[in-house]
């Protein structure tokens, strides 16, 4: 494996991990800056999970109860798409 | 999304699980960052001198302080039970309540809620009222686990609630973190410090001015409304049923 690629991987879990970590620990923003990174970069399922998270631990069950994260990385990841595979595919 | 289909489907299942296991998370990360920080390792002896120096006199200036606070407090204890609107009393008499830690950060949520370490095991009911020590209704119990709820602040961003201030009706719009604002009219007086009382907790107070804001040109003023606390240093509430 190239030195790049592998760098590349260690980027890409190491944002993953501050994701999931900052989701008990730090202001909501940072998962959410997280979540915008790893979609913008890599087609990563991580994003959406992130959001799941989110929602499963903070969302409480009341009259208005939309899993905004989820949705909101979902389409993140899927919206991105085209510009990933414009700009960034080597 | 299927883990949500599931989650809905079965009532709540997934996320009570979940919300159980990051209340133990997060009490494991804040009892190892404590423990790092008050370990010393991260301090020079000089700023460690200094910082007691400073402890020292602010301990003084706190002990002063809780003296005089302890007799504000006994007087307020007084009025309240003149006028019959003390938290966990009622007309037929004291209503037993809980008082739960608050087992998650208050910054991390994005929906202005928090986990306290207490559930179904412990009496607690969707719809509870969650107040401070001092009698502040704060927020309110959403759904139950085992051991572990979630707790919606009532200032919480988007929501909005209605008050009383100085026998006026206003919406109070929440913007979190134990904030708030509303608009009122600009024949009202409206000082720093004024309660906010909501009929819909059994007339409780739900926060105090903190400050008020207004223009010549404007036919309202701003008021910006604040709990009395320190949220994110807040340790335990206390959960009263909402009958009460």
């Amino acid at each position: 494996m190239s030195t790049s690629f592998l760098r590349a991987i260690n980027v890409r879990a190491g944002i993953a991990l501050i994701g999931f970590g900052s989701i008990l620990f730090a202001p909501w923003w940072v998962p959410v800056v997280c979540m915008v990174v790893l979609a913008i970069r890599y087609p990563a399922w991580e994003a959406p999970l992130i959001g799941l998270c989110i929602d499963l631990v903070w969302l409480s069950g009341g009259s208005v109860s939309v899993p905004i994260f989820t949705i909101g990385a979902v389409l993140g990841v899927w919206l991105l798409t085209p510009l990933r595979n414009q700009l960034l595919t080597h | 999304m299927l883990v949500l289909a599931i989650d809905v489907l079965s009532g709540g299942y997934v996320r009570k699980h979940v919300r159980a296991g990051a209340s133990v998370v997060s009490l494991w990360g804040n009892g190892f960052g404590s423990t790092v920080l008050n370990s010393g390792i991260f301090s020079s002896r000089r700023m460690l001198v200094d910082q007691n120096r400073s402890l020292s006199e602010k301990l003084a200036q706190l002990e002063e302080g809780a003296q005089s606070s302890e007799a504000l407090k006994r007087e307020n204890e007084e009025l309240r039970a003149l006028m019959n609107i003390a938290h966990g009393t009622t007309s037929t008499g004291v209503v037993s309540g809980i008082t739960a830690p608050i087992v998650s950060s208050v910054r991390s949520s994005p929906y202005g809620t928090f986990l306290i370490g207490a559930g179904s095991v412990d009496g607690i009911a969707t719809g509870s009222y969650v107040i401070t020590a001092g009698g502040v209704v704060v927020g309110l119990v959403g759904d139950i686990g085992a051991r572990t709820s979630i707790v919606t602040e009532i200032f919480a961003p988007w929501l909005s609630e209605e008050g009383v201030i100085n026998g006026a009706v206003v919406v109070v719009k929440g913007s979190g973190g134990g904030n708030a604002y509303a608009k009122v009219p600009r024949g009202l007086l409206v000082r720093v410090g004024d309660p906010v009382i909501s009929p819909r907790f059994g007339s409780r107070t739900i926060g105090f001015v903190g400050k008020v804001s207004s223009s010549a040109a404007s036919p309202v003023q701003d008021v910006y409304i604040r709990i009395p606390v320190n949220f994110s240093s807040q340790r335990y509430v206390y959960i009263i049923p909402a009958s009460n």
